[in-house]
């Protein structure tokens, strides 16, 4: 099949309600919706280009973003557990105990706990923020070929590693760049676009954001050594 | 007795260099000493306590014995025998059962026990380099 004829198919008028019919998530009339969403969550994951390029070009993207919330709240209970483990090892020696007493420093359990019931919020500010911020991205790269639903679609279930959270230490990090790999190959396949858009819709607000993190880093480092002289 | 509070060292900052290999620990340890005003430095076991040093040596140094790839008995001795770091004060630290011999025949000032007290460390590490000073 010629370039032209693969990419005309993809907008026969019958071409999306079959594509929607193939996607595991939401779960199909009568079907488990745990099976569901174990299936969205490995098929996103292990063939991201063939189950991005089933993502539905039209329709309600509420199951999709009900998937990122119940991601998002797996991989918050992960991390919840995780910081209290380490909170409570940290404060079980005896040198940290003395010296966050001396010092009036936070050891116990209650920021972990704090953080993870603005969850809910903070899942719902990212996900508007990098849609927005991505999406802008791809229009200017000229790789926005579907609607902003596909964009939001695709981030929705490119959301799936940060369940890497389950692992200490290395799994945020695994998780973070898994996902936005998956970010980029969903992207490309959703909106039958150029890799090279996609990943510099993706990366350069990336890159970006760890640009002015550094920079501000390093104003703060010369107003305390300014401070301390 | 200690009133609970830190105080702050004096204004002409000494250079300190924690060497343990207990995360947990060593960034107590840190800013711990870093409140009470001294400029730290932090390594976290005995082959870069000893590089560290030697290449730039502190005005103090507070050792681990139980560390990897070196541990802080023969960092002790190895400091005691080279020219920048001969005259370096060591407090070692030490959970170690009969260590505290073997800490002071390595050329250690001090042996402090753990679970260390932290208001102890501080006058401890206060008056040394007060004395260290005064020399």
């Amino acid at each position: 099949m010629n370039e032209s004829g693969y990419f005309s198919s993809m907008v026969e008028p019958n071409a999306a309600p079959e594509a929607q019919a193939t996607l595991p998530w939401p779960p199909p009339p009568g079907a488990s919706a745990i099976d569901s969403f174990v299936r969205t969550w490995t098929e996103s994951l292990f063939r991201p280009g063939e189950f991005f390029s089933k993502i539905p070009e039209t329709g309600d993207t509420g199951a999709a973003v009900l998937y990122y919330g119940i991601i998002g709240m797996i991989a918050a209970v992960f991390g919840l557990f995780w910081n209290l483990v380490i909170a409570a090892a940290a404060a079980s020696n005896p040198v940290v105990g003395q010296v966050a007493e001396a010092l009036d420093l936070p050891t116990g359990a209650l920021e972990p706990i704090v953080v993870f019931l603005f969850t809910p919020v903070i899942l719902a500010l990212l996900l508007a923020v990098v849609f927005a911020v991505i999406h802008v991205g791809l229009l200017i790269f000229g790789g926005a070929r579907r609607g902003a639903g596909t964009t939001l679609r695709v981030l929705c279930y490119a959301y799936g590693p940060t369940v890497f959270a389950a692992i200490p230490y290395i799994g945020p990090l695994v998780g973070y760049i898994w996902m936005v790999v998956l970010a980029i190959v969903g992207l490309t396949s959703a909106h039958r676009t150029d890799g090279w858009r996609a990943a510099l819709a993706v990366l350069l607000p990336l890159i970006g954001l760890f640009a002015i993190v550094i920079f501000l880093a390093m104003i703060l480092a010369i107003a305390a050594v300014g401070m301390s002289s | 007795m200690h009133d609970g509070s830190i105080q702050h060292a004096a204004r002409d900052t000494a250079r300190i260099l924690i060497a343990e290999d207990h995360l947990d620990s060593r960034e107590a340890l840190r800013i711990l000493l870093e409140s009470a005003g001294y400029d730290v430095a932090v390594v976290a076991d005995g082959q870069a306590a000893l590089d560290r040093a030697l290449v730039d040596p502190p005005d103090l140094i507070l050792l681990d014995v139980m560390m990897p790839h070196m541990d802080g008995l023969e960092v002790a001795r190895r400091l005691r025998s080279a020219a920048p770091t001969r005259a370096v004060p060591i407090i070692a630290i030490t959970a170690m059962h009969g260590a505290r011999e073997l800490a002071l025949a390595a050329g250690v000032d001090h042996v402090m026990d753990k679970p260390i007290d932290i208001h102890s460390l501080l006058e401890l590490v206060r008056d040394r380099l007060a004395s260290e000073a005064s020399r």
